[in-house]
């Protein structure tokens, strides 16, 4: 009788108990299907690119923390992935360049909505798959493991990536005529 | 002035500079409410059975998916590992006789 009710117990599920990946879903879904739609331009390819991120955030589930900023920022990365992995299947049936939206897309916008540095301006015209990396790396300090495993590429990659965009936002910073100079140490 | 074309300034840099960029991004994301989609129902069906899946696994720590196939390829080896042994006459005929003993030990018939 009792484990009877235990277990009617556990099959109510109050606001608090409603499980992390449902929290995510509900809380991120609609930012997630935003993101999407500027990279894939479609409703429903957008749709595909929500659930695929979904598949993937139930992996890494154990490792996130909620509600946090850190989980905003990946499953942001992880729809943005998702969705130019869609694009690179349906390519032959969209007419879009994937390297043009790797360099053009943004989101959000941020024209004119805060005060940048010109440095800040540099790092936001490297191309998306740059600025994931360095957003996981340096603003949320990812290990180098986990950030190959989020983006599905192996270490050296990564490393080769890391090293490759340092020298893009080099070359960034010498064209726009930034000078860094005592502030940054 | 730093010297930029050295990449652990450049390292120095990013370190710095990443974090309050978060931020800023981080701060202009629309919020839920600002966004208005109706996703689709043939959406909302698949990620119900997701949601479901994913509830099973971090309560009872595998996907309930995982389970049944684990009972299916269970009942299927046994299966076919009964029917290949009788298919061996020599198999069968002792299998046969052990039935026949068992029933002839403990039967008892009473008139």
């Amino acid at each position: 009788m009792l484990e009877m009710l235990m277990l009617y117990m556990s099959l109510i599920e109050t606001e608090e108990e409603k499980v992390k990946f449902e929290k995510i879903y509900v809380q991120y879904r609609k930012l997630m299907y935003v993101c999407a739609k500027e990279i894939l331009r479609s409703d429903h390819l957008a749709e595909d690119a929500v659930h695929e991120a979904f598949l993937k955030i139930a992996k890494y589930l154990d490792k996130i923390e909620f509600p946090c900023n850190k989980t905003k920022r990946f499953v942001v990365i992880v729809v943005e992935n998702a969705a130019k992995d869609i694009y690179r299947k349906e390519k032959h049936r969209m007419h879009l360049d994937l390297e043009a939206i790797e360099t053009s897309y943004h989101f959000p916008v941020i024209d004119g909505v805060e005060e940048m540095t010109d440095v800040e301006k540099a790092i936001l015209k490297l191309p998306l798959t740059y600025r994931q990396i360095f957003q996981m790396k340096y603003a949320w300090g990812f290990p180098n493991k986990e950030i190959a495993q989020i983006l599905n590429m192996k270490e050296g990659t990564l490393r080769q990536r890391i090293m490759r965009g340092k020298g893009i936002l080099r070359e960034i910073l010498k064209e726009m005529e930034v000078y860094i100079d005592e502030e940054y140490r | 002035m730093k010297n930029i074309d050295d990449l652990d300034n450049i390292d120095k840099i990013l370190y710095q500079c990443m974090p309050g960029l978060e931020e800023k991004l981080l701060d202009a994301m629309p919020q839920d409410e600002e966004i208005t989609y109706h996703f689709s129902d043939k959406f909302e069906r698949k990620m119900k059975k997701l949601c479901k899946q994913v509830k099973l696994k971090e309560q009872y720590g595998f996907p309930i998916a995982t389970m049944k196939k684990s009972a299916a390829a269970i009942i299927l080896i046994l299966g076919v590992t009964i029917a290949m042994s009788l298919s061996v006459k020599a198999v069968r005929e002792k299998l046969f006789d052990y039935f026949v003993k068992i029933y002839e030990t403990y039967t008892e018939r009473m008139y």
